[in-house]
């Protein structure tokens, strides 16, 4: 067990400076699972806090955040399994007037729009892993991340034009 | 041509995903540290928790388990709750108790018919490597009324007897001799024998209790020995239905002290001695501890409306006793219990209904008999001492009523009477 730091070493300068560089992209991309900021930020927090109990084993990774985000969306998938064995979860009804950022309308259009799909669209389109890659980090097989992703995105899109023409009405 | 135009999914992702991001306020990086510091904090109270309720709850099993009357009852399928005086006791199903117990090879019972016509179970006992059984002498033209025998315990062959002309009713072994209590209808007093167990010499007679008139058939029920402390102790029943017992030195045969128990406790029905005390069953079901150096008693437990038997021993005061049922009860009022060899209290319900319990060393067995006490009449059983289950067991098939009904244990074998049917059975299994 690795005690709070009360003093600076290189060795964790080396940390502050994963986390520092990092943390805002990965709750960027943690809130397209989550679509939920804090939520995002909890698992993103969360997951830095096991990469610090670790650090020094992990300290020699090439790719701390590659690490964190697997760690960060382990715990989000798992609290969405969790919520939902626990209670059954409907999405408040949003009025068009308070749709009117294109972030809402992403955040409303991902909710309907499968974990495993918007995980896989998420590790693609915007950390830019390949489709081989993404099956590696999903432990899928290519074949399935490519249906994941076609799919993910039909939904996306059906749902993104969906609200567009909502919103123009 | 290629489309050169941007992926609107992927741009509205990125665009989401770096809205976000730039909105987003990175905490200092100690708070991650304290995060984890928390967690840790968190995960020791669970794990202390747990521990403290996996403790709290073993605690709470072993107080259960110490607090329960009669010293717990261990899981059982069929089992009769009866409530005696303070105690809980059970009586269990005894042919489903001994369905785990393992034969013992008939080869290693073997049976004798010697002819033995006992009169009651303080008629054997064990020393020298020999047997001794007493059996009455069928002679109408007056003495010898009864004998004493010798019986090779390897053999099982008769090896020599002494002739009593009092009719003998008691016998045991201790302090390198065998000692008969013997007494006579009509006949003032009871005397006591001491017989050397090589030459079957009598090396002196005591005559006790002198006051005392044997008289009918209860007299002769009621008689005991035991040998404690470098004292003989004979047991017999005064003319109140209470017990006297004479307490005579082993060496020269003359009487030391000499005390009358409460007939409140009704006439013995069993009496053992271990090194320095003696152990008492009575009739109306109290196991009285006495102190050898005054006859006087030092505890008293009711443990049952009769006590059948009571064999001392290092594992403990096995006792079989008698217990209140309903009249139509389809289970016999019949269990066995194991005292504290020190105190008498209460410390193992077996839950046998079994009629008569023999120890010797960490040997337990114990005798299922005939009516009034039925209950698979014949099973001979022995019992584990630490936990109570049957581990063994032989049935000595007679009609219902000619079931055996003296029991003793002698180093690792088993010893039955069948005063009905005038055989001997050694057990070695």
């Amino acid at each position: 067990m690795r005690p709070a730091a009360a003093h600076h070493s290189p060795n964790d300068s080396a940390f502050e400076q994963v986390y520092r560089s990092s943390y805002p992209t990965l709750v960027g991309q943690l809130f397209l699972l989550t679509t939920n900021r804090a939520e995002a930020e909890d698992v993103v927090q969360e997951a830095f806090a096991r990469l610090w109990a670790n650090w020094q084993e992990l300290c020699t990774y090439d790719n701390h955040e590659a690490w964190v985000r697997r760690v960060a969306m382990n715990l989000a998938i798992s609290r969405w399994r969790k919520q939902s064995r626990q209670t059954s979860y409907e999405e408040p009804a949003v009025p068009p007037a308070a749709r009117s950022s294109s972030l809402s309308d992403l955040t409303h259009a991902l909710r309907d729009v499968s974990v495993k799909h918007r995980q896989a669209l998420l590790l693609h389109y915007v950390v830019g892993l390949s489709v081989a890659e993404v099956a590696s980090e999903m432990s899928a097989k290519p074949g399935t991340v490519k249906s994941w992703l076609s799919r993910g995105r039909a939904e996306l899109e059906r749902q993104l034009h969906y609200q567009e023409a909502a919103g123009n009405d | 041509m290629t489309d050169s135009r941007p992926d609107p999914v992927a741009l509205a992702l990125r665009e989401g995903a770096a809205h976000v991001a730039a909105k987003t306020t990175t905490p200092p990086w100690p708070v991650v540290a304290e995060r984890h510091t928390r967690r840790n904090r968190q995960r020791l109270r669970r794990i202390s928790l747990a521990t403290g309720a996996v403790l709290a709850t073993a605690a709470i099993t072993v107080a259960v388990a110490a607090l329960l009357p009669a010293g717990g009852h261990r899981p059982q399928a069929e089992a009769h709750r009866v409530r005696f005086g303070n105690h809980i006791l059970m009586v269990r199903d005894l042919l489903a108790i001994q369905k785990t117990a393992r034969p013992v090879p008939s080869a290693r019972v073997v049976t004798r018919a010697l002819r033995l016509k006992t009169p009651n179970h303080a008629s054997l006992a064990f020393g020298a490597g020999s047997a001794w059984v007493l059996s009455p002498v069928e002679s109408r033209s007056g003495p010898p009324c009864g004998k004493l025998i010798r019986i090779n315990t390897a053999t099982l062959n008769l090896t020599g007897s002494v002739p009593f002309r009092l009719c003998p009713s008691a016998v045991t072994y201790g302090d390198g001799a065998v000692w008969v209590l013997s007494f006579q209808i009509g006949v003032r007093g009871y005397q006591v024998a001491r017989v050397d167990p090589i030459t079957l010499g009598v090396t002196f007679v005591t005559t006790i209790d002198q006051s005392i008139t044997p008289a009918g058939d209860t007299g002769a029920k009621y008689m005991f020995l035991a040998v404690a402390d470098g004292k003989v102790f004979a047991a017999v029943q005064d003319r109140l239905g209470g017990t006297q017992i004479t307490a005579l030195d082993t060496t020269s045969g003359k009487p030391v002290h000499s005390a009358a128990l409460p007939s409140t406790y009704g006439p013995l029905t069993a009496l053992a001695a271990n090194d320095k005390v003696v152990w008492a069953g009575t009739f109306n079901g109290w196991v009285l501890r006495i102190d050898p150096l005054t006859d006087s008693i030092r505890a008293a437990r009711h443990l049952g409306t009769r006590v059948a038997s009571l064999s001392a021993a290092p594992t403990g005061i096995w006792v079989s006793v008698n217990l209140p049922v309903p009249s139509r009860a389809a289970y016999p009022g019949l269990d066995i219990l194991r005292l504290s060899p020190l105190t008498g209290s209460l410390k193992d319900d077996t839950g046998l209904p079994m009629t008569f319990v023999a120890a010797s060393g960490p040997n337990v067995w114990a005798l299922s008999s005939a009516p009034p006490y039925t209950s698979d009449a014949g099973l001979v059983a022995q019992i584990n001492p630490a936990n109570g289950a049957l581990t063994q067991k032989a049935h000595l098939t007679a009609p219902t009523i000619q079931a055996p009904d003296t029991i003793g244990v002698y180093q690792r074998t088993v010893w039955i009477l069948n005063d009905f049917l005038g055989t001997i059975t050694r057990i070695a299994p």
